[in-house]
Formats: structure tokens, sequence, C-alpha cells
């Protein structure tokens, strides 16, 4: 460690230069980069109320919100979804319908569309552009979008649940048909059959697979019933299981919420100190300098016989306490050079 | 800690005392002062510690011709300080080697018992000149003359001029910049003169590398 803080400390004012001006670009790129016209919806979601009504037992590990911000999420992966979110926007007639062409558009809504909850019911979902009615477009189609969405799938799921009771109904009655047959032609071959015998004992099997047959068929009816009314009910719930709070308005100004900044900020940051590091490790690695006298003793047994601190010698000149005169040396020698 | 009202006295006197204590002979003359590559700070090492013995002979009133110091540039770096030294390059050690000077002519005099032989000339010419001249004659003009020489000689890794002047000094000095010279520079250039022949590292430059503040917490 102390190698590292040692090798940063050499060259601090480099490393604290280059950090200061990365800190600087992010600090403007996540200003420039977050900031637009932001337009925000919010909505209230909560689960089918008959079905929570008819089964009051159900434990529910997440809230509404996250359930439907997840779906949301989901549906934005979708470039089906993305599409539809620009469904009578200016930037409809620029999707050709082809995939690879419509990759740069797509991404680029959908980086800077997104959803969050806010407490157990509410989902905000915001989206930023540079085009303010756009902006308002986008979050209203996604809105819209995510409705028809859910009120599909829940049609879809009843449909399904009908159906398939519809048919479990139907194989229940005719078992419920055979064993009544059954019963009734065994009872014609055996109008009184004497207790304990094999024919009392096969009469009573038949009328429990009767029973057993009508109670099921019973359940079924009930089940089929319980699904028909919620069906039918859907429409009259529906409204508070998905309710707009807050339309999206058209944005009048631009803004860059510090959510979004900081979305920009601390990979920023953090990369800024990332990049540092990296280089002051790479720059101890590759140092390979005399630090010590320590360094020298482990590469030779030559003594270091003198350490000789940095001493800024600039104002003290070569000769520190030169001799008066000493400016004219040249005519001082040791000898003096006969006359030519 | 070193400030800027300190001065490299001490350490310059603390490094030629143990100079002369890790000689056993009867005390060397002729000090030769290299480092493994150029920019080590050699020839203002070699000028400080001329200027600490005169200095201390100084002190010393020693009034006898005998002490006095002298440095000898071998790599022409003295050149480059010739105005602030008052001398003129022109005339140095070259001039000796070709005849025409005699050593007390190109011996200038810095202060009471400090001299200073320039190369007076171009490196690549002392250095054909050595290998032609009359070198040793020099040697003994210079222990003759001077009670002690220090030699600024040239980069051990540079040239072999280095290894043909190490021949005639009694110690070797390599200066090592700290923080700055590889560790496998020095290594070579130990190899290449020869571990026995080298008296001792000076590590020059020293800085501490943390405050004692962030030191003491590590």
């Amino acid at each position: 460690v102390k190698r590292y803080i040692t090798t940063f400390y050499r060259r601090k004012w480099f490393y604290l230069f280059v950090l200061v001006v990365m800190l600087g670009m992010t600090g403007a790129g996540a200003s420039y980069f977050s900031s637009g016209y932001e337009s925000t919806g919010r909505i209230w979601v909560d689960r089918p109320t008959i079905a929570r009504a008819l089964d009051q037992n159900q434990i529910y590990y997440t809230t509404p919100a996250e359930e439907h911000s997840n779906m949301l999420y989901a549906l934005f992966q979708t470039d089906s979804f993305i599409r539809l979110t620009l469904e009578g926007t200016a930037l409809e007639s620029e999707l050709t319908g082809a995939p690879s062409e419509d990759r740069a558009i797509i991404r680029a809504v959908r980086q800077n569309l997104w959803q969050r909850s806010l407490g157990p019911n509410t989902i905000e979902i915001t989206f930023l552009s540079d085009d303010p009615v756009l902006s308002q477009q986008v979050v209203a189609n996604a809105i819209q979008g995510f409705r028809e969405w859910e009120v599909n799938i829940r049609s879809e799921e009843v449909t399904a649940e009908i159906q398939l009771y519809e048919e479990q109904l139907e194989a229940q009655g005719i078992r419920v048909q055979e064993a009544r047959q059954q019963l009734d032609a065994f009872m014609a071959e055996n109008p009184e059959p004497e207790p304990g015998t094999a024919a009392s004992l096969e009469l009573q099997w038949l009328r429990r697979e009767y029973e057993t047959a009508s109670v099921r068929h019973q359940e079924i009816t009930n089940h089929l019933a319980e699904v028909r009314m919620i069906n039918a009910l859907s429409s009259v719930y529906g409204a508070s299981e998905f309710r707009v709070l807050d339309e999206p308005r058209v944005p009048e100004s631009e803004s860059a919420s510090l959510q979004r900044q900081l979305t920009w900020l601390v990979p920023g940051v953090l990369a800024s100190f990332a990049l540092i590091g990296g280089v002051v490790v790479l720059a101890t690695w590759q140092d390979r300098s005399v630090h010590s006298a320590e360094d020298l003793a482990r590469i030779t047994s030559v003594p270091v016989i003198g350490v000789i601190p940095h001493i800024d010698t600039k104002n003290q000149g070569l000769i520190a306490q030169p001799e008066p005169g000493a400016h004219a040396a040249s005519r001082a020698r040791l000898a003096d050079r006969p006359a030519d | 800690m070193a400030t800027q009202e300190k001065t490299i006295d001490p350490y310059v006197r603390d490094l030629y005392t143990r100079l002369r204590l890790a000689d056993h002979n009867s005390g060397h003359k002729v000090v030769g002062v290299t480092s493994a590559i150029n920019g080590e700070g050699k020839t203002t090492l070699a000028l400080q510690i001329a200027r600490v013995r005169a200095e201390d002979l100084n002190r010393a009133h020693v009034r006898d011709r005998e002490h006095r110091v002298v440095v000898v540039d071998c790599s022409g770096s003295l050149a480059k300080h010739s105005e602030q030294l008052g001398i003129e390059p022109a005339h140095g050690f070259i001039q000796y080697l070709r005849g025409n000077y005699t050593l007390g002519e190109i011996a200038f005099r810095i202060t009471q018992y400090l001299y200073v032989v320039p190369l007076g000339g171009s490196h690549e010419e002392f250095s054909s000149l050595i290998r032609t001249t009359d070198l040793p004659a020099f040697w003994r003009d210079l222990r003759d003359q001077f009670e002690t020489a220090i030699l600024d000689m040239p980069s051990a890794l540079g040239t072999s001029d280095t290894h043909l002047l190490a021949e005639y000094v009694d110690e070797l000095v390599l200066v090592v910049r700290s923080q700055s010279t590889p560790l496998t520079y020095v290594e070579a250039a130990i190899r290449s003169l020869g571990e026995s022949r080298v008296a001792g590292i000076a590590l020059n430059d020293h800085r501490d590398p943390l405050p004692a503040w962030i030191d003491s917490r590590l």
C-alpha cells in the first residue's frame, strides 16, 4: 500500500489535475446528457378486486406497484411496445419497420424512458426528450399501451380459465352420467341385496362413485360461475385496479432531475477514481528506479557511503562561499603561462 | 528533512569521510565520480566534494601548497558552468595532453584551495587523446601538486572512457539519482566497472517519499 501511496504522492499534482479534469467533464456531461424536456405520468395499480375477495388467504411478497413496475420494465425492453409508444408522434414517421434500421431510434427511446414505483400502488413513468411534445406523447402512449396490455392479459386469462372449466365440466358430466348408469344397472339386477354380501358391498361402492363425481361436478360448476362473474364485472372493477393519477403534460422548460444526473455522475466519478487508481497501480508496477539504500543493498554489496538529500541549490550556486575575486579565476591559475 | 535553507555540506562531508575511512591505504588522492547514465548529478557532486574538502582545509589554516583540491573535468560537463566558475573552458585537459600546456597552466583557482581543470574541448577529442598520449604523466603531476583530485568522469554505461580512466583513480564513487535511476542500470554499471573497484554509492537528490504525517500512519 505504501508503494502505491508513494507513487501517487510523488506525482500528486498531476494525478489530482487529471482527476479534477475528469470530474469536471463528468459534471458537465451529466448536466448535458440529463437535461431535456421531461414529462411524467403517474398511475394507480392494484390486484384484481374479485380475485382478492375470493382468495383472501393469498400471501403476496411484492406490492402491486412493484409487480406492475416489473411488468412495465419488461415491456419497455420489447421493440413492439416501444413502437407502440411512438404511435402518433413525430418519430413514428422515421420508423421503417425494418428492425436493423429502427434499432437506433428504439434504443434512444428506451434509454430515456423509465419507470419506478412510488409506494405500494403508484407507478411513475417518465420520458426525457429534446422535444417537449414528443416527451408527453410517449408517456401518454406508454400508459395507454400498458392499460390495454393489462386488460388484454386479464381477458385472455379469464377466457382461458372459462374454457378450461367448461372442458372439465363436460368431462365430469360424462363421469356422473356413467356412474348413474352403472348404479341403475346394478340395482336393476340386484334390487335388494343381502347386507354383508358381495353384491351389497359393490352397491355401496357404486353409490360412493356417483356421489363423488356429482360433488366434483358441482365444484367445477361453482368455479365456472365465479370466473364468469369476474369476467362480467371486470369492466366495473377495472377502474379501481388501474387509474391514471397524473396525466403526462407537455413540459414548459428543460430540467435535469437529481436522480437522472446521478445516473451519469456516479459511474463517471467511479470511473475517474478507478482510472487514477489504475494508472497509479500501473506506474508502481513499472517503477524500477532506486528509492532507498535498501534497494541498492538488494542488488550489490557495494556500500552506500552517502545519501545526499534534495536541496535546492539554485540560490546557493555551485560554489556556495566563493572567495572574493573568484569571478576573476580565469586569471588566477596554479602557474602563470609564460607570455607568448 | 531537507529545506531550502539547509546546505548539503554536512552530507557531502559525511560522504567524503566515509570514503576516506573505507580507504585503508596511506590515503587516496584521486577520486573518480561516475554514474550509470548521464544526468545523475555527478558534476555537481564532484564540485561539492571538492569544495567542502577545500573549505575544511581553509578552516584548518593549512598553508601547505600540497593541500590543494582540484576537480578535473573528464566529461565536458563543467563547460556549462564555466561562466559561473569564471574559468576559460577553451584551455584544459586536452591542451595538456597535446603538450601545449602544463598542469599548472590549466588549473584555474576558484577559492584558496579549490582548483578546476576544464576539459578544454570536445569529448570526442578527449576520448581519442587518452588512448594515444602519455596519460600516466598527467596523473603523476596531479598527485604531486594536489592533495586531492576529484575526477568528473563520463557515465559508466555511456562510454569505455570511464573504464580507461578508472585504471588511474584510487577510489570510484558511483552516483545514483534517487527515484530516477533504474536498478538494472546501477547493477549493470557496477558489473561493468567491477564491484571491487567501486568504493561506494552516493544516493543523490534523495527526497523523503512521503511526508512524516502520512508515513507515521502507514
